[in-house]
């Protein structure tokens, strides 16, 4: 039923990925449409914020293997949090934290690390590795693999495509690792994107996986390697739920019948604005009102004034995202909406737990950088001093008032720091001189006895993302 | 079928009941076994339906092709992400997509937009010298290559361009719908170099400005690929009445072998299964054309299958080593492997082309077990499938088959490999898959229009044969 509704829409609105979709719903504008983006040199207090969470990172780094734990010392880490780590790098050499020389060595030794690792059945990384060992594992941090996600490895890929354009020095060796990769289970040529996960009887099953936000920021990636991800990247299927005065986009796929939430938070709008600006992945144009997609712009917009708008009804500071927590249960998805309640706390089983609600600091630095507003302005002052200098920032403000979630993760203060990075500099994929390279050159060749075939998935023909000859 | 077959089933059940006759299991699977040997065409071999089990081999190796289609093109790899392919690879790829229509894998949709591609290519492809399809194309772009896979014109094979005369008039006759259009491929052809007037085939290799032109064929791949060319009206019926052969005993097995020396031509002359299964599933060891000389054809094409198969058991029973022999290709040098009964003198013999040595490299090859199990039904070839029915990637398909001294896996994976399967167990159900020839189409029309004659050496334009005019006929 579901795929029918599906087709039967984009039947209506036969446009390429990214392109608006009109009729579903009315991109009317909210006020946070017309609010700036911060940008500009870094004031004392913003350098001091962008030291600190540089902190994590240096406490982290396991000499092994170039890795960073994903939580504070504690060994394991996953493709999104490394991504997320070499965000940490760029931001912190772009910011002068580190130099060219620290920041070259810290990128070529999770590169190596990438060339050598083990891979789930051979296909593709693992959802999650001992970061001092470079053994797959299992979410215990115990050696084993549990399958691998589509969306980690879709963020991984624009990070390893920002650095191939700004340091060029690592292409090739970007190039080698993500020819390591078998795209067989991991995109179909409709453009969908799937992970993989061990069923009871361990048996590995490949799933469509991605929820609205994520699914099509991590198309991105694809779509940056050339991988056309026609599906993954339409916002279908979406409903909408009003909150606030703001109806709020969520994902229609039904989270009782697909195991996946289809959470609503600010962190992968976040991540799309200060990244791509929200327009499409090979988008050149660095002009931030430069045509893009209307829906996704619009949908970063409502997703903000919801937050925005209750803070003001209600007087409960508001920046929610996924979250780490410090004790059982470990991780929530605190959010605007998701699996049928607007402003519901949950663990990845479901389980209700209001108690963990939580201004996110990455959620609200994020906010804080792309809407310019008193609201942002609050939010930066309320969390502006939630750190350890030793260790870097928490990861969030309790909404009940217990204080801050004494947490320290990699994704939390990788994410802080490319939002300090936007407001230098802006979009953060800067295009380089890029000429084509290994991938591209491995990609296109039909010919020579090193050919090989890739029919499992379908090229992007996006002139706009080939790179410039 | 089904339905008439339970309901004699319950008179039958009653029966039983009444007079204690053997169950009615064994009354329905008479039927059934009645009926699907009236199915089979030719009445050899291994007939019946598919197994649960055969149907699950029949899936393994069609995703072979799913893996390795261009969906833009339709072309098929050869190898397992890799993007060449041969004439006869076209042959094998077209056998295997009227065994998976036949057998219900695919839709009718499915089938006709393979088909579509398939023959546009065929209607468009560049031909070697403007004349003739060549050895080599990549499935990527569809221009010509050579062995290493850049742009090249490298001659063109008869041997693999018989084959694919094959398949081509298989289809034409079995889908009347796509006949006129597969006429018109091979009308596109000019068949003065590649057959002669006595049904001899050629090949040529080019290679920068030389150009080679030699005899191609040797005994079992020669009649398999004349027999293609008969099927479009050659006369190559000389290659069954005066081939050059000698004997010698295996195991006190008489086995045949071309006489033609390798050592002197620089053509490898093996003793192998795969031309022979070949010859047997599609043409049921009988020459297509039609005997215009009136002599009876003196090789028995049967008897020699017969003997190939035989001394390859009677090697396992006597010195119980498992053994299913044929050539196979590989992606990387030295490509070619003479996996022999017997070959450059010595029996159980393995050679590369150049006639190396490749002892190492024999192998229980999977393709030849199908083809085995498919026509000598029998104690030894469910024996041989019991040895190869697990080498495969389900994922990727069958591979080549489990080398003889170590029984390790040889785990290439390849599409003829694959597309025998396929041929196997459509055989399996059909019978003989060359089916009798239905009335003439456009490529008769085509040579009956004596005012449009081109220099094309086609069957009306060949002198009769001497025989012929002995006989003044």
């Amino acid at each position: 039923m579901r795929r029918l509704l599906y087709l039967g829409i984009s039947a209506l609105f036969p446009c390429l990925g990214g392109c608006a979709t009109g009729a579903k719903m009315a991109y009317e504008d909210v006020p946070a449409a017309r609010y700036a983006q911060r940008s500009g040199a870094l004031s004392d207090t913003e350098m001091k914020m962008a030291r600190i969470a540089w902190k994590y990172f240096e406490n982290n780094l396991n000499t092994e293997s170039g890795l960073v734990n994903a939580v504070d010392n504690y060994p394991s880490t996953s493709m999104w949090d490394t991504a997320s780590y070499l965000a940490a790098i760029v931001a912190a050499t772009e910011l002068g934290i580190i130099n060219r020389e620290q920041s070259h060595d810290r990128i070529a030794a999770v590169i190596a690390t990438f060339n050598r690792m083990p891979f789930f059945r051979d296909e593709l990384p693992n959802k999650a590795y001992n970061a001092k060992t470079v053994e797959k594992v299992d979410y215990t941090n115990k050696p084993g693999e549990i399958g691998f996600s589509a969306i980690d490895l879709g963020r991984l890929l624009i990070w390893l495509k920002i650095i191939k354009e700004r340091y060029p020095e690592h292409a090739e060796d970007i190039d080698r690792f993500v020819l390591r990769w078998n795209f067989d289970h991991l995109v179909d040529r409709t453009g969908t994107l799937y992970g993989a996960h061990l069923n009871k009887e361990k048996k590995v099953e490949y799933v469509q996986e991605g929820r609205l936000g994520y699914e099509e920021y991590a198309a991105k990636g694809f779509e940056l390697w050339g991988i056309a991800t026609e599906l993954a990247s339409r916002p279908e299927p979406y409903e909408t739920v009003t909150t606030y005065g703001v109806s709020i986009p969520f994902d229609a796929r039904d989270p009782r019948k697909t195991s996946q939430h289809n959470y609503v938070v600010s962190e992968n709008y976040v991540l799309d604005g200060i990244e791509f600006n929200w327009g499409i992945a090979c988008e050149r144009n660095t002009n931030v009102r430069h045509y893009r997609p209307e829906w996704m712009a619009n949908f970063a917009n409502r997703v903000y004034q919801a937050q925005e708008n209750r803070y003001r009804d209600s007087g409960i500071v508001t920046a929610r995202s996924e979250h780490q927590l410090d004790q059982d249960p470990y991780f929530v998805y605190d959010t605007v909406y998701t699996d049928g309640f607007t402003w519901n706390t949950i663990t990845d089983t479901g389980k209700h737990v209001p108690q963990f609600a939580a201004v996110s600091l990455k959620a609200a630095l994020g906010m804080w950088v792309l809407w310019k507003s008193d609201y942002t302005d609050l939010l930066f002052q309320n969390i502006v001093n939630t750190y350890d200098p030793q260790k870097g920032y928490y990861e969030a403000i309790l909404e009940n008032g217990k204080g801050p979630i004494k947490a320290f993760t990699a994704n939390n203060n990788g994410i802080m720091l490319e939002a300090l990075l936007y407001k230098a500099q802006g979009k953060l994929l800067k295009w380089g001189k890029g000429k084509p390279g290994l991938w591209e050159k491995t990609l296109d060749e039909a010919y020579g006895d090193k050919a090989k075939t890739r029919f499992s998935f379908r090229r992007t023909n996006n002139p706009l993302c080939a790179n410039a000859q | 079928m089904m339905k008439s077959a339970k309901r004699g089933c319950l008179l039958v059940a009653l029966l039983a009941v009444a007079v204690g006759l053997p169950g009615c299991g064994v009354a329905v699977r008479q039927a059934k076994n009645a009926v699907d040997f009236s199915r089979h065409e030719g009445k050899f071999g291994r007939y019946g339906r598919l197994t649960d089990q055969e149907t699950q081999w029949a899936k393994v190796a069609w995703r072979y092709f799913e893996n390795n289609t261009n969906p833009e093109s339709g072309l098929v790899n050869a190898f397992d992400q890799y993007p060449t392919f041969s004439m006869w690879q076209v042959g094998d790829y077209l056998a295997a997509l009227v065994a998976v229509h036949d057998l219900d894998l695919i839709d009718t949709l499915e089938f006709d937009r393979r088909m579509s591609q398939i023959l546009q290519f065929l209607n468009t492809m560049d031909l070697s010298e403007k004349s003739l399809p060549g050895r080599l194309y990549n499935s990527v772009t569809g221009k010509m290559v050579n062995a290493s896979n850049k742009p090249e014109d490298t001659g063109w094979s008869g041997v693999e361009i018989g084959r694919l005369l094959t398949w081509m008039k298989i289809i034409g006759l079995r889908y009347p719908q796509y006949r006129e259009y597969l006429d018109k491929a091979v009308l596109r052809w000019n068949f003065c170099q590649v057959i002669d007037d006595a049904g001899t085939m050629y090949r040529v290799s080019r290679s920068g400005e030389k150009r080679q032109r030699t005899q191609e064929g040797r005994l079992g791949y020669e009649q398999l690929a004349g027999a293609g060319f008969a099927a479009w009206g050659f006369d190559t019926e000389r290659l069954w009445r005066v081939a050059r052969m000698e004997s010698v005993t295996i195991l006190g097995v008489p086995i045949t072998y071309d006489a033609r020396d390798p050592r002197l031509t620089g053509e490898q002359a093996p003793v192998s299964t795969m031309p022979w299964v070949l010859l047997g599933m599609e043409y049921g060891w009988r020459y297509p054309g039609e005997s215009r000389s009136g002599v009876l054809i003196n090789i028995d094409a049967r008897q020699l299958a017969e003997q190939v198969y035989q001394v390859q058991e009677v090697r396992f029973e006597r010195q119980g080593e498992l053994t299913a022999r044929t050539d196979y290709q590989l992606r990387e040098p030295p490509l070619t492997i003479h996996d022999a009964v017997f070959v450059a003198g010595y029996p159980w013999n393995t050679v590369t082309a150049d006639g190396d040595s490749a002892e190492e490299r024999a192998l229980v090859s999977t393709r030849a077990v199908f083809g085995m199990w498919g026509l000598w039904p029998g104690s030894y070839t469910d024996r041989l499938m019991q040895a190869v029915q697990n080498l495969f990637n389900p994922e990727r398909g069958w591979y080549e088959g489990r080398l003889e001294q170590s029984g390790a896996a040889q785990a290439s994976i390849s599409l003829s490999t694959n597309a025998m399967v396929l041929e196997t167990l459509l055989f399996k159900v059909r019978g003989q898959l060359f089916p009798h020839d239905t009335g003439i189409g456009y490529f008769q029309h085509k040579l009956d229009n004596v005012f449009e004659r081109r220099v094309q050496c086609l069957p009306p334009d060949r002198p009769i044969s001497s025989a012929e005019v002995a006989r003044g006929s």
